[in-house]
């Protein structure tokens, strides 16, 4: 398996993190006297300047990642040791404040600092989980490749449903017109099917009128065709409604391929959209955080 | 013959050569010392310049090369399309030129004293000489059926929309008779012909759009299979002047006749290659080979006394080159036997030489010296020495210092860009480095050069006068295989890759020379490195070149093997059917290798299927030579043996992990046999991000030239649509202003004097070229990342060019490596995961391994 950013030289950075940590583990357990451990004395005060530091270093990664010239460790370096670091920070950020918990600004930069570290492990998740998930499931295919095979199968659905009786005809095109793909960011996100098929078709005054009922994952489409299978009128039906079976449960397969392949991508995505904001307001809430403490002084 | 249709001088084409050959001879018969009725100018075509003409609107003209003074009297300078057609035309109707448009050359024939010209549609001229300017595109073929220059046929379709309401008839199965026909079908009934039952010789998408406007009934086109024209009619009858079809067609559609009235005919057959004309009036080629010219002397003059052949149909493809050369031949067919324009150019190159000549006794010297320059007739030499750099290596400092000095002078003198330099060095200076890109050839012309293995410090040779080096990275388009070194004072000729090419595919002497060479030296380093060259030369004849296509077999399991082949280009996939059933790569094997050997050294009986994966090719050595070498220097076959070993080892650890060998196979598929560097991208670590693309696109003012999501992908590897610079790179084949180079590192990158003709794409078998403009100047990142400004990093999809880029016009773009970055290629180190490496050939074992 190749190195990926966990394992990037060795897992360096991931001793070098355990090294700081342990170091501030020292600073921490330093402070003595009559007030005890606290963010205001000598050594709360350098672990606070290490934490606000390593934030800013952090935060900075945004920047290397662009500078497409820059010859300051390589990206892949960065992002490993932006990981590691960033996880130490739980800790040299718990070790300033003594674990002190309150309603006030300083806890609210705490808190922050907490949501935007865990919704980078989110990333770290998806960033070392879905490549491998998204690559099995595309299996070589391309997402045009995809599309045109589903196109293929549909071409040979409508052909099958031409010689079959309108009811069928009726209903199984309906399934595939009102198949769903794609829809909002949300949809895509959380994975929904909002497909509809026509039920019941029957006909009033010559004109075909039918229910809408939903037909998630295309299952109850399958069924209805299923259902058909043994109470077939024409001795070549049943042949034909095999056929057209086979294709349906292809078609659903590729289909939840196909929204499948859309919600990982999106998942590698959207944490970002929790991580960036967070970390400024963070920096926001660090400035104020600093600023503040002066006045105790 | 009447008078009236004879002439002194026909000119037959009116492009850049044919014009400004007209151009002279309208200044001859100006000045009164010519013939009557002197000369005509033949065209084809309704205009000038066709090949211009049909350049799209506006579309920039280059006037490369730089060095080369224009010598015609017609203006040329580089400008738009359209100015450079109205001048030539305001020039051509201001001398009054003799021009005949819209004839059609059928034939020329040479009787005793002149030559008769044939027409498709008028009546024949005759001529005391011609000169030939037509190109090297070809002519369309004919439909060759009785009716075939009827006006209702045409060959070429310009613009569609121009036609309503007709009944058109299409003939061809290419791409151009299917996109003419679904383009005509949207106003007029259309009809294709397909003489086969598919349409087998189309692009994919067009055969798709082809076979669904077939199926739609909505859509006003149908397709004969199976069906040829059998001949074309006008309709007797028709008398009316109204808008009816007044032509019927005939054809044969297999089940039976068929005729039905047609208004229009498309036939898009393809072209004649140009050959086949010229072979046709008796005009010699150099070689059978497709790229070689015709043979001509050094005043353009054929093998057909009388006439001459220009412009690029004579090799030549530049337009500036064309005009000259027009100017010069009328010259010497009224009698002016003037210098050509070249000649100034040697006179240039040649004064930094350390001799006191002219530059017809330098000619004549550098002629005798080298036995290779003897066998070009004296318009080859003369390009290639123009092409060439001179090089000149002095042993004395003192002697170095003095003449760099001078030649500095001189070359501040002379405007520097546009004379080719002459390099002076110091005897003892690498020429070339052992594994460093290059395929420029070197010729002695004095003094001796040294070849050194790097690794041993082995000497292989010295050379001495009128003997060459470089073939070996010419031909097989892989890193020199040794130093270069001069010893004691000398002087070389450095001739670029294109020009040795061009010149071997046009003299066979001098091709089979060079492989012979090559073979010879191929056998001494990979079999008797103590045995010298010319002792070599015996065995070395026996040997034989080998082409193999991409997917040929070269051997196969069983076979008894009776000889070894040394891979010269290309590469060599072997495989082989394992326990489970399988079929297993289990080697691959590129330029320089040694394969199937192990026949002479162990089992006689091959136990492997060896097939070509790109197209290679091999120098095959049969036992008998073999042996007769090892006997004569047993001295390399203790390598060769020790190598055996290996290969086994080798061989069947790759037999063991079946699922390297079918990654392998898969990168051979996508061509990577013939890559040196390939972006290859490791799916299970890839997050989709394109900051590959991005960093590209930011590192190459905004425009990308990789493609990510396009490609292939196999057990999670993929290989995206991006440059692999290629061993034997096919975009630098017909790159007109020789824009396209490889640096000595490999990087095979395009410079700024591409013309934007769009060859390197069309001849990129991967995809990874194409034509841009200039993208316009972003807000900075950092001004994205504050205030929001601009898409941020990366290519701005469907950017708007400024007014710069397009006046500029689209150039090619492609993958340079980014040889110009400390930090290697940015797609690379811009990758947060890793996913993507650039690979060489023999690091895709382990990296697959690894994989």
């Amino acid at each position: 398996m190749s190195e990926n950013i966990l394992t990037h030289a060795k897992s360096l950075y991931l001793y070098i993190s355990i090294t700081l940590v342990l170091v501030c583990y020292a600073i921490y357990l330093s402070q003595a006297g009559i007030e005890g451990a606290n963010g205001g004395t000598p050594q709360g005060y350098l672990l606070g300047t290490v934490a606000a530091v390593l934030i800013l270093w952090l935060t900075f990664l945004g920047a290397r990642k662009r500078s497409f010239k820059s010859s300051v460790g390589s990206v892949k370096g960065w992002v490993s040791a932006h990981v590691y670091l960033g996880t130490s920070l739980i800790l040299i950020a718990s070790f300033h404040s003594d674990f002190q918990i309150g309603i006030n600004v300083h806890t609210l930069t705490y808190g922050l600092l907490l949501m935007v570290i865990f919704s980078g492990f989110y990333g770290i998740y998806t960033y070392l989980r879905y490549p491998q998930m998204l690559s099995s499931l595309s299996n070589g295919r391309s997402r045009d490749d995809n599309m045109a095979v589903l196109q293929d199968i549909t071409e040979g659905i409508e052909a099958i449903c031409g010689q079959l009786d309108s009811e069928l005809q009726i209903t199984v095109i309906s399934a595939i017109d009102r198949t769903f793909i794609g829809g909002t960011n949300q949809d895509i996100l959380f994975g929904r099917d909002h497909s509809t098929m026509f039920n019941n078709v029957f006909e009033v005054d010559e004109i075909s009128r039918a229910d809408v009922v939903p037909n998630p994952d295309q299952q109850r489409i399958i069924e209805f065709v299923a259902k058909r299978m043994p109470r077939g009128s024409r001795s070549e039906e049943p042949k034909l409604l095999l056929q057209l079976l086979s294709l349906l449960i292809r078609r659903q397969q590729l289909l939840r391929n196909l929204r499948k392949s859309s919600q990982l991508k999106a998942r590698t995505k959207i944490w970002l959209l929790f991580h960036i904001p967070l970390s400024i307001a963070l920096l926001v809430a660090l400035l104020i955080h600093i600023v503040s403490v002066f006045f105790y002084w | 013959m009447p008078k009236a249709n004879h002439y002194y001088l026909a000119i037959i084409g009116a492009g850049p050569a044919g014009l400004s050959a007209a151009g002279r001879a309208a200044w001859y018969a100006a000045q009164g010392n010519a013939p009557d009725s002197s000369y005509i100018l033949v065209e084809g075509s309704a205009g000038l310049a066709n090949t211009i003409f049909n350049y799209q609107k506006g579309k920039f003209v280059m006037a490369e090369p730089g060095y080369l003074m224009l010598r015609s009297d017609l203006s040329f300078q580089a400008g738009s399309r359209e100015d450079i057609l109205s001048s030539w035309e305001s020039s051509a109707k201001s001398v009054e030129m003799n021009i005949r448009s819209d004839a059609k050359v059928s034939g020329i024939e040479r009787d005793a004293d002149k030559f008769t010209i044939q027409f498709t549609e008028a009546e024949d001229i005759t001529a005391d000489f011609v000169v030939l300017a037509i190109g090297s595109e070809g002519n369309p073929r004919p439909l060759g059926v009785p009716g075939q220059y009827l006006p209702l046929v045409q060959y070429t379709l310009v613009d569609a929309a121009e036609y309503s309401n007709e009944t058109i008839v299409v003939v061809g199965a290419g791409d151009s008779a299917i996109e003419n026909a679904l383009a005509l079908a949207k106003q007029n009934q259309v009809y294709i012909l397909n003489r086969r039952s598919e349409f087998s010789r189309a692009k994919e998408g067009n055969l798709d759009a082809i076979l669904k406007a077939a199926n739609n009934k909505n859509v006003s086109l149908s397709c004969y299979y199976n069906t040829v024209v059998e001949k074309v009619e006008a309709i007797p009858a028709s008398v009316d002047e109204s808008e009816d079809p007044q032509y019927q067609i005939f054809l044969n559609t297999g089940e039976g006749q068929e005729n039905f009235p047609v208004n229009r005919i498309v036939a898009r057959l393809g072209s004649v290659p140009a050959r086949k004309f010229l072979e046709s009036i008796g005009i010699e080629f150099a070689s059978e080979n497709i790229r070689s010219n015709p043979v001509l002397d050094e005043r353009y003059e054929s093998s057909v006394p009388g006439l001459f052949v220009i412009g690029s149909l004579a090799g030549y493809p530049l337009i500036k080159q064309g005009m000259n050369q027009g100017h010069d031949v009328v010259s010497f067919i009224f009698g002016d036997l003037i210098e050509p324009v070249e000649y100034g150019l040697l006179e240039k190159q040649f004064q930094y030489l350390p001799f006191a000549l002219t530059v017809d006794q330098t000619t004549r010297l550098f002629r005798q010296r080298i036995p290779m320059f003897n066998e070009m007739n004296l318009l080859q030499f003369r390009e290639l020495i123009i092409e060439s750099n001179l090089m000149v290596c002095y042993q004395e400092e003192e002697v170095y210092q003095r003449e760099s000095q001078r030649a500095r002078g001189m070359q501040s003198e002379a405007d520097k860009s546009e004379s080719k330099d002459t390099k002076i060095r110091r005897s003892g200076e690498y020429i070339f480095r052992q594994g460093s890109f290059g395929g420029s050839f070197f010729t002695i012309i004095k003094g001796e050069v040294a070849l050194t293995l790097k690794q041993t410090g082995r000497q292989i040779a010295v050379l001495g006068r009128g003997q060459f080096f470089g073939e070996s990275g010419l031909l097989s388009g892989q890193p020199r295989s040794c130093d270069a070194v001069a010893v004691g004072d000398c002087i070389l000729v450095e001739t670029p890759r294109r020009t040795m090419i061009k010149l071997m595919n046009s003299n066979d002497q001098i091709a089979e020379g060079i492989d012979l060479i090559f073979r010879l030296r191929a056998l001494q380093t990979k079999i008797a490195p103590k045995i010298a060259i010319d002792e070599l030369v015996e065995i070395g004849v026996k040997t034989e070149v080998r082409r193999i296509r991409a997917g040929e077999t070269l051997y196969e399991p069983d076979d008894v093997g009776n000889s070894l082949f040394i891979v010269r280009s290309g590469s060599i996939t072997l495989s082989h059917v394992n326990h489970e059933g399988k079929t297993v790569v289990v080697g691959q094997f590129q330029a320089g290798a040694v394969i199937g050997e192990m026949a002479l050294m162990g089992d006689r009986q091959r136990h492997h299927l060896a097939v070509a994966s790109v197209l290679t090719e091999i120098i095959e050595v049969e036992e008998e030579e073999f042996f007769q070498l090892v006997e004569n220097d047993s001295s390399g076959i203790e390598k060769l043996q020790r190598d055996v070993s290996e290969k086994y080892v080798q061989q069947n650890t790759m037999d063991a992990q079946p699922d390297v060998g079918q990654a392998m196979q898969f990168f051979m598929d996508q061509g990577l046999g013939e890559a040196t560097n390939t972006l290859v991208i490791d799916e299970s670590l890839c997050v989709s991000c394109d900051f590959c693309e991005k960093a590209c696109a930011e590192t190459h003012g905004g425009v990308s030239r990789l493609d990510r999501k396009s490609g292939s992908s196999f057990a999670q590897l993929h290989v995206p649509v991006a440059c692999r610079h290629c061993q034997q790179p096919h975009c630098m084949k017909d790159c007109p202003p020789d824009a396209i180079h490889r640096k000595g590192s490999g990087e095979v990158f395009i410079d700024s004097t591409c013309i934007g003709c769009g060859n390197c794409m069309n001849n990129c078998p991967y995809g990874v070229i194409r034509l841009a403009y200039d993208a316009p100047s972003k807000p900075s990142i950092l001004s994205w990342m504050l205030f929001g400004d601009g898409d941020g990093a990366g290519e701005v999809e469907n950017y708007e060019p400024d007014s710069k880029a397009l006046a500029k016009g689209k150039k090619a773009v492609k993958c340079d490596a980014c040889m110009s970055l400390a930090t290697g290629p940015a797609c690379v180190s811009a990758c947060p995961t890793g996913a993507a490496k650039r690979l060489s050939q023999n690091q895709y074992l382990s990296y697959l391994q690894e994989h």
